[in-house]
């Protein structure tokens, strides 16, 4: 330590003095002089400003103690923490502390509110982006990841390729079809400085994959890329799923890739069931200015089906058009329609398709005969598809990822014909979900 | 707890305030003494009793040194060898116990492997700061530069102060020796107090931790995705984030100890401002160089002693600044790589600087700073050593890529805020419109109000919220 330092005001030798220092506490006490002579001039803004932030510390704490806590937060879609129990084990534990800290953030007043102002203040900062999602041009969120998991895509794909092979061997056709997430597909709405360039990688690694695991798949994101690019609406804006229009673009490709020809668009009766979808990525930006997403149901003919997803929770009771029914030991929800229309009064609006996720889904036509089933391996992109497919098959839907049997057994003693693996680029890199397929099939070829 | 923290605000700050100013003058201290610790209590609900211990230890020893230090110079000495000797045995217990037995066990002695590491011994929050200052107090007694506090409640609410408590700054007892007997209570000092603490707030909420996300974005840099701008623009959001992370938890520490009517001292400078090394440690943790100054530099000889013995007590104070900072061999290095600049410096390197053109000095300056902070965030060294690489296109992909370059453009705004905020303008300015006249005194009210509302928003917001001086 220099022996400058141990004085106040140093000045080294030598050195010529262009004008006196001023140190911090000097700084610090010719402010305050500055306030307190002015104290009596200053008076109503001091008290001004004691009024507004004691003022509002106190009536926000005085509300949190006072509005009643609610459970769940449709905005967040989650279940937001309660009033934690106060015990000593739970104190010393430092637990507490914790929990009241959750509780708080949780059920703090008016929360969305200032979720709302945060993400205002970050776009008045030309940040662009706000919690991992960038605020693209024309209202369009896009959840942004770089560098999405290349190991869990390679764990996700060679466990397809097994599965492919080995159904495949014993007769049943087997087609796997990637869509993109709308960072893939939706890049015209990103900032240029952004673009495809993290998509594109990570599409070719999915290629070379598939290629060395002899995986064949049919790739959505480029044609739904070029619908996007045209201005079609084929994702929702607010939320990470592909629109009902989107939807049947993926459709239409699959069913060429089947060697099948899908129906034209204008079979379909389009039936706009809401203006106010707001989705999961809307939620994450917290970007209340952003407006609201339709949401489009497409009717083909004579749509007259019985969808039962199984499921223990009874969470469907009272829903219009579903009874519970118990085969073979398991509980169903049985609907009348694809379609829960309770959902649209709610948040997540896009789980009026099939009511959402669910294991195990089985959707049959009601009257006809002889219709192939179609097994799909699917994420929820498949619920917007299923309305079209359903004018071809029955519908098993099983999402691996709350259904864990093994599939080959499972095609066999169903009868499956064809199977349709369908997932989004996000599922395919975020857990080993589809690893599940390749267990016991042998070794890799 | 955190001052930047919900619970902080809307549940303890709310409260204590209250019973603060409710209660009669004669009873402030004791409630003072009562919240604290129910502060430090509710993050540390078992480790308050070391706090207590060590309040209790240096009321003792600095009853004994003020009574003895007239009569029996020997004796008071004793007491204040005693303090020093259990507090830095509690710091040294709890803070570099495992880091010196883990050392100790690279050596090829088979007895010293049968040392217990206690690994889950955790380190109690702001240990760092509370022993030096109870250290302090005692020192002072002995040296004259402060009376006895026969009241325990008040030598109490000194050591356990909830606004300096986990960290700093550094209070030194003899600096509010006469605020623990009177200190003022007024509006003007409290709304002052206030406008300092939401100021401190909005550079620690706003710019630290949204700078502090920056940095957690390129901190994980790694072999795919490694860029030398991604590298460069991380160690610089890092040193962003520091700065306004620790001013910023300082400015809140004295604005609050404003509207309780103590006065504490400044402890940052505008050091990025600085032109050399040895002004930036003048301008950098004030409390804590000055701490080391007064009671290891000075009685040391300090430099009233041959050039040798000066040298001799520069490196000690770095070696031991350095490692006061963490118990890691990286801190050390990054006291002794400030050592040894500040000797380079005293040589002759600050009177060269001093005629160069100040553009050449500050960037000097900042350069050395950015590579401390570099020493200073890797505790894993070869971490370190990977992600310096970086910074020199060793290991990278690109010189840059699409997302480096996105957030560059994207954070340039930001980056200029940050820059802006680092130098004295903001707080010049507003003293300027606050000397304007009155509707500006009315529009600076209302705008701190806003910041309350814009910082609770973020803090409603995110969960995000780190404290970098945790450690200590």
């Amino acid at each position: 330590m220099d022996d400058t330092t141990k004085k106040i005001q140093p000045v080294p030798d030598g050195v010529p003095v262009k004008k006196e220092k001023i140190t911090a506490d000097g700084e610090a006490a010719k402010y305050l002089q500055l306030q307190m002579n002015l104290k009596k001039e200053s008076r109503g803004a001091d008290l001004l400003l004691i009024l507004l932030t004691l003022g509002f510390i106190y009536v926000m704490a005085v509300l949190f103690w006072v509005l009643p806590d609610s459970d769940f937060s449709a905005q967040e879609n989650r279940t937001l923490a309660t009033a934690p129990e106060i015990s000593p084990e739970n104190f010393f534990s430092g637990a507490l502390t914790e929990q009241v800290s959750d509780y708080l953030a949780d059920q703090f007043p008016f929360r969305d509110f200032f979720v709302g102002v945060k993400a205002l203040s970050e776009t008045i900062q030309l940040k662009g982006q706000n919690n991992g999602v960038i605020l693209g041009s024309d209202g369009y969120l896009i959840t942004r990841v770089d560098y999405p998991d290349e190991k869990v895509l390679q764990t996700n794909l060679r466990a397809a390729a097994r599965f492919q092979q080995a159904v495949q061997e014993r007769g049943i056709r087997c087609v796997a079809a990637f869509a993109g997430r709308k960072q893939d597909t939706c890049d015209r709405y990103l900032p240029a400085a952004y673009g495809s360039y993290y998509s594109d990688r990570i599409w070719d690694i999915l290629d070379g994959i598939a290629g060395e695991k002899k995986l064949e798949y049919i790739n959505l994101r480029d044609p739904l890329r070029r619908y996007a690019s045209d201005g079609e609406a084929v994702y929702y804006k607010t939320d990470h799923h592909w629109t009902s229009l989107g939807a049947y673009y993926g459709y239409a490709q699959v069913m060429e890739a089947m060697g099948a020809s899908p129906l034209p668009l204008d079979a379909f009766t389009a039936e706009t069931v809401s203006t106010d979808f707001y989705g999961t990525t809307w939620s994450a930006a917290g970007a209340k200015w952003v407006k609201p997403d339709t949401v489009t149901y497409y009717h083909g003919k004579d749509e007259r089906y019985t969808m039962a997803i199984e499921d223990s929770t009874g969470q469907f009771e009272g829903y219009t058009g579903c009874v519970y029914e118990e085969r073979d030991g398991k509980n169903y929800a049985v609907f009348d329609s694809i379609y829960v229309r309770e959902f649209l009064e709610e948040k997540d609006q896009y789980a009026s398709f099939l009511g959402g996720n669910f294991g195990y889904t089985h959707i049959t036509a009601n009257g006809a005969e002889d219709r192939e089933t179609l097994l799909v391996l699917k994420d929820s992109f498949a619920h917007s598809m299923a309305p079209y497919l359903l004018q071809h098959y029955d519908l098993i839907l099983v999402d691996l990822r709350y259904y864990k049997v093994p599939m080959l057994r499972f095609c066999e003693e169903n009868g499956i014909d064809t199977v349709l693996m369908l997932y989004n680029m996000e599922t395919l890199t975020e857990g080993d979900y589809l690893k599940i397929l390749g267990a016991g099939l042998g070794k890799e070829t | 707890m955190v001052f930047s923290s919900l619970e902080f605000l809307f549940l303890y700050f709310a409260a204590s305030i209250m019973i603060y100013f409710i209660v009669p003058l004669a009873l402030r201290n004791l409630v003072l003494l009562l919240v604290s610790l129910a502060f430090y209590g509710w993050g540390e609900p078992i480790y308050v009793t070391i706090m207590l211990f060590s309040i209790i230890v240096d009321y003792i020893c600095g009853y004994f040194a003020g009574k003895y230090r007239e009569t029996n110079r020997k004796k008071a000495r004793r007491f204040v060898i005693a303090s020093a000797v259990i507090n830095l045995s509690v710091l040294g217990f709890f803070k570099y116990y495992t880091f010196i037995v883990s050392n100790l066990q690279l050596l090829p002695f088979g007895f010293l492997q049968k040392i217990p590491l206690l690994a889950d011994v955790k380190l109690p929050i702001g240990i760092s700061f509370y022993t030096f200052q109870t250290m302090s107090y005692t020192i002072d007694i002995y040296r004259g530069d402060a009376r006895v506090q026969r009241n325990i409640a008040s030598f109490g609410a000194y050591v356990t102060l909830f606004p300096q408590l986990i960290a700093g700054p550094i209070v030194r007892y003899q600096d509010i020796d006469d605020q623990l007997r009177s200190r003022p209570h007024n509006i003007e000092l409290f709304a002052s107090g206030m406008r300092t603490f939401i100021c401190g707030m909005g550079k620690k909420i706003l710019l630290a931790n949204c700078a502090g996300a920056m940095w957690e974005g390129f901190q994980t840099l790694s072999a795919t995705d490694a860029t030398v701008v991604g590298a460069w623009l991380g160690i610089l959001f890092y040193a962003f984030q520091i700065y306004f992370d620790f001013s910023g938890y300082s400015d809140m520490a004295i604005g609050l100890g404003k509207m309780l009517g103590f006065q504490f001292k400044e402890n940052f400078f505008y050091p990025y401002v600085s032109k050399s090394i040895t002004e930036f440690w003048r301008r950098w943790h004030i409390s804590m160089g000055t701490w080391f100054r007064e009671y290891v530099y000075i009685p040391l000889g300090g430099n009233r002693c041959s050039k040798l013995k000066n040298y001799r007590n520069i490196v000690i104070v770095w070696l031991l600044t350095g490692f006061w900072h963490g118990a890691s061999w990286n801190y050390v290095l990054w006291g002794l790589y400030y050592c040894v600049l500040l000797v380079i410096e005293k040589l002759f390197l600050h009177k060269l600087l001093q005629r160069l053109p100040g553009f050449i000095s500050h960037m000097y300056t900042l350069v050395v700073v950015l590579f401390g902070w570099w020493l200073f965030v890797f505790e894993d060294l070869s971490a370190g050593m990977t992600y310096l690489g970086y910074m020199f296109g060793q290991g990278v992909v690109a010189f840059t890529e699409v997302g480096a370059t996105f957030d560059l453009l994207r954070c340039i705004l930001f980056l200029a805020v940050l820059c802006i905020a680092s130098t004295p303008l903001p707080k010049r300015l507003f003293y300027k419109l606050y000397e304007k006249g009155k509707g500006a005194r009315v529009a600076i009210s209302a705008g701190c109000g806003a910041l309350l509302v814009l910082c609770t928003a973020y803090l409603v917001d995110s969960s995000y919220n780190p404290f970098l001086y945790f450690r200590f």
